[in-house]
């Protein structure tokens, strides 16, 4: 479905020109903003706590490391610039509530206030293997995609997805990571085998920069189950981050979250599944230039 | 001494000697001459103007008992400059007071601060459920199978319901008594029209067709993926009317029209399909019966081939219905009432992937059923000659009907329960009063003030987010959960001409009080989504505004210039904070000006220039980081504007040729200019990261420059 809003995007956009504008819009009161992930890998979790600032110019955000930050009472440490870690131990547990604890004087009153939030770990989405399947079958450029299969579990279709590239995070911007847009009534408890990304020899990276895939570059994909909280926080910071199209886009709304107190953020929780395949030579990728 | 002669082609006079004098010969299609004496007149053929037979006076504007009514014939739309030299009805009706182009170069119009899905337009009766081609840069409206049309944006006549803001009744062309041909060349259009008797003197044909053609060129491109892509839009207009007898007249109106984008892998095809078969039937000179049969639809259908996924989309409403109408007359007088039905499919969308042969995704969305029943009566009596009143009542039951499953929420759009909803069963329904009442005091000739009232309720609801409209457009039926959306209209005017009626002047205030208005709640999912109830928001809205405008429809300059103010407020508890916000067209101040120059008979200049405040939208105020992401943090919705819209364009019409009234072949020229000064019109502001200073800033996507085209239109009638 993406692609053809692609394509009708690009059918209106041929004739379209994009200039650069001056805006200014009003400066909101600052706020906090704490934001987390609870996930089933055993790695440090790590807490931020910033607060926002004007929305054009160039000012540095400000963060909190002085902050008591507590995940189900257990105190998480201070790596500074406003970051909080758990032990490298913690793991979350399919099913299992977390409470959030971050005790800060924000207001600068002398009394500091308690933001709170919970999350609950979803169930686990196991990957059984992931495939290349051709899509767009050219002798030049052809297009694979990454199929994935698994086994469906009733319920929510909150499914995210990494890609990562010979370990490279291609997913680290929000607006490609995959985030799934069909509901409940869709493949409910089926077996899916569905394609996830496409890709191809050349991969955007920003607007002026491109990723090249060569044989043998390993291509890993994560399968993530998010909770409710995540998955809406994710779906809703994608659109407003990806902007709009006023065929389809609604009005820019705010992205919810779950920190009582007023803060802006989340504190979600995913499962995390992975599966690699390795590019091949009959896949149509070139072979990696030797380094000079 | 005068002596009147006609038809021959000679005269003798005797002039008495004792006269003096020189004899002074005045002769159609002759030099008028004085002659000393007796001679030949030298002849000089001249083109007499059309001789106009009206059946409306040329105070109409003040004596017609009705308010917030447009009318524009098909020849008046021919004069306006069109983008790429389409012609195009509804970019004119945009350029009306108290009407609204949704956004640049879009088919949806706004009229008095509502929303596009909130105008009902009929062809021939029939309705038109999307009227776009090409993303709205088209309407599907070809003006050569166009007669004229009305727009009400209030005072709608009672026959009519179902829609809250204005009904757009575009007529049909009726074929002529004699055979004539209509083609036309455009830059990225070409149309051809037939028309001519079928039983000469009984039954006139019309067959219109337009197709665009940029595609055609494709196979030429260098670049081999774009051979087999297709990106044309096409409509066929017919129409076919007949006496049976002096008391009997039948006609028959079709349309269809799809658009087709797409390649061999993916492509979506969208469009629409109206029929109306009408049958008159004089009861005696005063009365007489209109019994018509309706059919509409809607549909879109999207597809992805590919070696390893197969995928199918479609979605569509379709409708059928029949109407009888009863009208009386007497005078000035005139009652009217009748009986309309009308049953609608949505079928909201089914769709299904393939990835193998054991790996199926199915996705249908319960379709659902309707029907709407009105019934009404109306009258117009005039009372102390200087008074008229019009009164009206239409009564309309809409019912659910199974098989559909109904999605039950609570008071917070949680989804509480389904219910599976049996083939045949009437589940749920409304019933609905829409009274109409209105005066006019004819205070002179030259002066009149109206007033009137009006009550529209809307059974069925678009879900669509999008504000320049889209061929992705659903329809859904009000149900438990989502109620008819309703309207009430007070709007008073003062009507005059002046100058001998060569200029109409008219000054309307209206206020409108929505409730049930339909919005959405943040970041809703509308397409694909079986549960709608859950996304959906309801609340009230206020409407108001002043619209002047000043026309010349005779002489060598016509046109008008109008000024509107209008504003358009909504309030739904669950958005903004309960907080009243600017409706996506409130846009305060417009004016438009729209002229036309008949040089000669052969020239003529038309210029327009439309000028409004910029559309509201929601900016950010703060971000936060995110990963590697800044979010943006809104306060409030709507409460900053796009940068004020305005825009000039210019055509010279140019007919080739002679012009002398029997030539079977005529043929002229169009040259247009889109956009005359380039404005820089923003069709979407949004936001981009700079990578070197790590800092926000808005970017504007235009669609517009200077857009010049030329058009070649050649014509044969047999006569």
């Amino acid at each position: 479905m993406r692609n053809f809003f692609i394509l009708i995007s690009c059918l209106l956009l041929c004739a379209a020109c994009t200039e650069r504008m001056d805006i200014t819009t009003d400066n909101a009161a600052p706020r906090l903003v704490i934001t987390g992930c609870i996930t089933t890998e055993a790695m440090p979790h790590i807490i931020s706590i910033s607060q926002t600032v004007g929305y054009f110019g160039n000012e540095e955000v400000k963060t909190y490391s002085d902050a008591i930050v507590k995940i189900n009472d257990v105190r998480l440490h201070s790596l500074g610039s406003g970051q909080y870690a758990t032990a490298a131990s913690f793991v979350g547990t399919p099913g299992q509530t977390y409470a959030l604890d971050v005790e800060l004087d924000y207001d600068g009153n002398g009394i500091p206030e308690h933001y709170t939030a919970e999350t609950t770990v979803p169930a686990m989405h196991v990957l059984d293997s992931v495939s290349l399947q051709l899509a767009i079958s050219t002798t030049t450029d052809p297009v694979w995609a990454i199929f994935v299969h698994f086994q469906d579990q009733p319920g929510p279709n909150t499914y995210g997805a990494h890609l990562y590239i010979n370990d490279m995070q291609y997913t680290s911007k929000i607006q490609r990571y995959y985030v799934n847009v069909f509901g409940e009534t869709t493949a409910e408890g089926q077996y899916i085998n569905f394609p996830v990304f496409s890709i191809r020899r050349e991969l955007n990276w920003d607007e002026d920069e491109k990723i090249h895939l060569y044989t043998g570059d390993n291509i890993t994909f994560e399968l993530n189950e998010l909770n409710t909280v995540y998955y809406d926080f994710l779906r809703a910071a994608k659109r407003e981050i990806s902007g709009g199209n006023p065929l389809f886009a609604g009005p820019p709304a705010n992205v919810p979250g779950n920190i009582s107190g007023g803060a802006l953020g989340v504190f979600g929780a995913y499962t995390i599944s992975r599966k690699s395949v390795i590019l091949e030579e009959k896949h149509g990728f070139p072979q990696r230039p030797e380094e000079p | 001494m005068f002596i009147l002669s006609s038809f021959c082609c000679c005269m003798n006079c005797y002039c008495p000697k004792y006269l003096w004098g020189v004899l002074f010969a005045v002769f159609c299609g002759y030099r008028a001459y004085a002659c000393p004496q007796v001679d030949t007149i030298p002849k000089d053929p001249v083109l007499l103007k059309e001789v106009v037979v009206s059946s409306e006076r040329s105070n109409t504007n003040v004596m017609r008992p009705t308010m917030s009514v447009e009318k524009l014939a098909g020849k008046q739309i021919r004069l306006v400059p069109a983008l790429f030299g389409e012609i195009d009805l509804i970019k004119v009706i945009q350029m009306l007071p108290g009407v609204q182009a949704a956004s640049e170069g879009s088919s949806g119009f706004s009229v008095r601060g509502g929303s596009p899905s909130q105008n009902l337009i009929l062809f021939d009766d029939a309705v038109i459920y999307n009227a776009s081609h090409l993303m709205g840069f088209f309407s599907t409206f070809n003006n050569e199978a166009v007669e004229g049309l009305t727009l009400y944006k209030g005072d709608i006549p009672a026959a009519y319901g179902g829609r809250l803001s204005s009904l757009l009744d575009v007529q049909g062309k009726a074929g002529a008594d004699e055979f004539g041909v209509n083609a036309g060349v455009g830059l990225i259009a070409s149309r051809l029209t037939l028309q001519g008797p079928l039983a000469p003197g009984r039954a006139t044909f019309l067959l219109a067709g337009r197709r665009t053609y940029a595609d055609l060129f494709l196979p030429l491109s260098a670049d081999r993926s774009l051979h087999d892509v297709s990106l044309y839009f096409y409509d066929l207009n017919a129409k076919v009317q007949g006496r049976i007898n002096h008391k009997n007249f039948v006609s028959f109106t079709g349309y269809y029209g799809r658009d087709k984008y797409g390649g061999g892998e993916m492509g979506i095809s969208f469009g629409n399909m109206a029929g109306a078969l009408q049958w008159k039937h004089l009861f005696s000179e005063n009365m007489y019966l209109q019994t018509e049969w309706l059919g509409s639809g809607y549909d879109y259908f999207m597809f992805a081939d590919s070696p390893s996924l197969v995928a199918e989309w479609k979605a569509g409403i379709y409708s059928m219905g029949a109407r009888a109408d009863v009208t009386w007359l007497s005078g000035n007088d005139a009652v009217r009432f009748g009986w309309a039905t009308d049953y609608k499919w949505f079928s909201p969308g089914n769709a299904y992937a393939i990835t193998d042969e054991s790996s199926k995704y199915p996705i249908n969305i319960a379709k659902k059923q309707a029907w709407e029943n009105a019934v009404y009566f109306s009258g117009q009596h005039t009372l102390f000659e200087r008074l008229t009143v019009k009164y009206g009542l239409r009564a309309t039951r809409f019912d659910n009907v199974g098989p559909t499953t109904e999605y039950l929420v609570d008071g917070n759009y949680a989804l509480t329960d389904s219910l599976r909803i049996p083939s045949g069963k009437f589940y749920n329904h409304y019933w609905g009063l829409e009274p109409r009442a209105g005066m006019t005091c004819v205070l002179s000739d030259a002066v009149s003030v109206k007033a009137s009232y009006s009550r529209t309720m809307q059974f069925i609801h678009l879900l669509s987010t999008s504000t320049s409209g889209s061929p992705l457009e659903i329809w859904a039926p009000s149900n438990h959960t989502i109620k008819p959306e309703t309207a009430h209209q007070l709007a008073a005017g003062v009507f005059t001409n002046i100058w001998d009626n060569r200029f109409e002047v008219s000054f309307e205030a209206y206020y409108k009080m929505l409730r049930h208005v339909i919005d959405f709640k943040d970041h809703p999912q509308v397409i694909m989504n079986d549960i709608i109830e859950t996304e959906v928001r309801m609340g009230s809205g206020t409407n108001y505004g002043l619209e002047f405008m000043v026309r010349k429809n005779t002489g060598s300059l016509t046109g008008w210039l109008s000024y509107t103010y209008s504003r358009a407020f909504r309030n739904v508890p669950e958005i903004n904070d309960g907080k009243d916000y600017s409706a996506p067209y409130d846009r305060p101040n417009t004016i438009n000006i729209v002229l036309s120059c008949a040089f000669n008979e052969r020239l003529t200049l038309s210029a327009n220039w439309v000028y409004s405040t910029g559309q509201p939208v929601t900016f950010p105020e703060a971000r936060y980081l995110f990963g590697n992401d800044y979010i943006p943090v809104y306060t409030a919705r709507n409460t900053y504007r796009f940068p004020d819209y305005h825009r000039m364009d210019v055509s010279l019409d140019w007919q080739l040729g002679k012009l002398t009234p029997h030539k079977k072949w005529r043929h002229a020229l169009n040259f247009s200019i889109y956009n005359l000064y380039g404005r820089k019109n923003p069709w979407t502001i949004n936001f981009k990261t700079d990578a070197d200073t790590n800092s926000q800033y808005a970017q504007m996507t235009y669609l517009f420059g200077i857009v010049p085209s030329v058009t070649y239109t050649i014509s044969f009638n047999t006569k």
